[in-house]
């Protein structure tokens, strides 16, 4: 049997998920990895099993993790690592039942499909916006010229954040991240800070919609805390929460998903030659083949079996979507990148009660972008074959995506 | 035997579905999830027409089809 190091932060880990958690899927796909005390889940049926019994593996990592954390913060930071701890556990995500339920409740009408497809257009014309700042340049990259701004507009936008605010609100989000997928010793910290700056700005944001209601999602969470279901310390977190989700890991979509594509030539140029019709399946592959998260975690909440291990209450559990998306007891050939795949019933936005609450948002703006990308520039090429991916965990996040098209 | 005004023909793509769920949420008496996790319908009279027509308006990969059973005119998508 092939021996798979326990090293999950290492470089080749980090730049290869799929070549790594495919091996373990394939050798010991319930894993034990004693450096990291945490089980690896990878087959796409166990996954799919962890993530549909929360009733055995909880949510509230923040609220029953009492281990030390890892990799270790710069000594002094235990303060700041308790403040953070504290804001993400009042995150939608970070919860279970009931708490989640009542959580997540206010935002179930506002992100279903049906009403976030009005959103189409606006996100339409962002993109053309974006795409025509750089057209005459004939070249740009993909992560700073479209990645980062599309999601982070489109999401302030939906929230009720002022125009000239965004530039604000997008540094505050992307220290906050600093403490999901950083590995620095710094990272509690410098999101500690930004944290506080948002709790500050978005509860002055909030009061100021309670005092002059609108049809947005600050005006959501609002209602929510006239309601009662909501404390004003729950919907300054979700509301920060909402812009993190709705930012980063879109950002991801659109890097890797035009990085498959330019990999796979055959497959572009499948796309240009009719990117409307294809647009929606394209994006499910997209989606499949290159996860925007590779693997997130859960803590076990009662003893169970799963594989025949023995996994006990307050052991860590991490999940991992790059092993089973490319499972092939579930995909037919799963490291070939196919945008005409049907159907396509991959993890990449979970599953259970805690399904991607954006998932619609986020399909329909890896549509937009990928079809206008393919209609203006169906000659778009990579400018370097050297990619290289930010050290971070559970995100394959290019540092930069530079593509020209003349 | 004509059908009842009001009735609706519903289907489910089998090809599309991704077992999300979102169907049986909104329409429970309508949709379940068989045992590949896919949608189906167990009864197309299980609910009112626009509880049918908004469960096919929020399936996220737009896998439902609703069409009135009388006219055959579609109601979604």
């Amino acid at each position: 049997m092939l021996r798979v190091h326990d090293d999950l932060y290492r470089d080749d880990v980090l730049a290869d998920p799929f070549r790594y958690y495919g091996a373990l899927r394939e050798t010991d796909p319930v894993h034990w990895n004693a450096d990291f005390k945490t089980w690896v889940v990878t087959r796409y049926d166990d996954v799919s099993w962890v993530l549909r019994h929360p009733e055995f593996f909880s949510s509230a990592f923040y609220a029953r993790e009492e281990r030390p954390i890892t990799p270790p913060i710069d000594s002094g930071d235990e303060a700041v690592h308790e403040y953070v701890s504290a804001f993400r556990a009042t995150e939608i995500i970070q919860n279970d039942p009931p708490t989640h339920t009542r959580l997540r409740a206010p935002f179930r009408h506002p992100f279903s499909p049906k009403l976030i497809r009005e959103w189409r257009q606006v996100i339409r014309n962002v993109v053309s916006d974006l795409l025509d700042a750089v057209e005459a340049r004939g070249k740009m990259d993909v992560i700073e010229d479209l990645g980062r701004p599309l999601p982070l507009r489109v999401i302030s936008e939906m929230l009720g954040v002022p125009t000239g605010d965004r530039e604000l609100v997008k540094k505050q989000a992307e220290e906050r991240m600093q403490s999901a997928i950083s590995l620095a010793p710094d990272r509690m910290r410098r999101a500690a800070d930004a944290i506080r700056e948002g709790c500050e700005y978005f509860d002055r944001l909030l009061g100021e919609r309670a005092a002059s209601p609108r049809d947005d999602l600050l005006g959501v969470l609002v209602k929510a805390e006239r309601a009662g279901c909501y404390t004003r310390a729950e919907s300054v977190s979700n509301a920060q929460g909402l812009l993190d989700a709705g930012h980063e890991t879109t950002i991801q979509l659109i890097g890797n998903g035009t990085l498959a594509f330019m990999r796979n030539r055959d497959q572009w140029d499948l796309f240009t030659s009719s990117p409307e019709a294809l647009a929606v399946t394209a994006t499910e592959e997209c989606l499949r083949y290159d996860p925007p998260l590779f693997a997130l975690r859960r803590i076990v909440a009662a003893d169970c079996e799963l594989r025949g291990k023995h996994l006990s209450e307050g052991d860590r559990v991490l999940w991992v979507i790059a092993s089973a998306n490319r499972d092939p007891r579930a995909f037919d050939d799963p490291d070939v990148f196919d945008i005409r795949r049907q159907p396509n019933r991959h993890l990449s936005f979970g599953g259970g009660i805690h399904y991607c609450l954006g998932q619609y948002l986020a399909r329909l703006e890896g549509q937009e972008v990928f079809t206008q990308l393919a209609s203006r520039f169906p000659k778009l090429r990579l400018e370097t074959e050297e990619v290289e991916y930010a050290h971070l965990r559970g995100v394959r996040s290019l540092k930069a995506l530079p593509v020209s098209w003349n | 035997m004509r059908a009842p005004k009001g009735a609706v023909t519903v289907s489910v793509d089998q090809a599309v579905c991704v077992g999300n769920a979102a169907c049986v949420g909104t329409a429970p008496d309508v949709f379940v999830l068989d045992d590949n996790r896919q949608a189906t319908v167990a009864n197309p009279d299980g609910a009112a027409r626009d509880v049918i027509v908004e469960a096919a308006e929020n399936c996220p990969v737009s896998a439902i089809t609703v069409l009135d059973a009388v006219t055959g005119e579609t109601l979604y998508p």
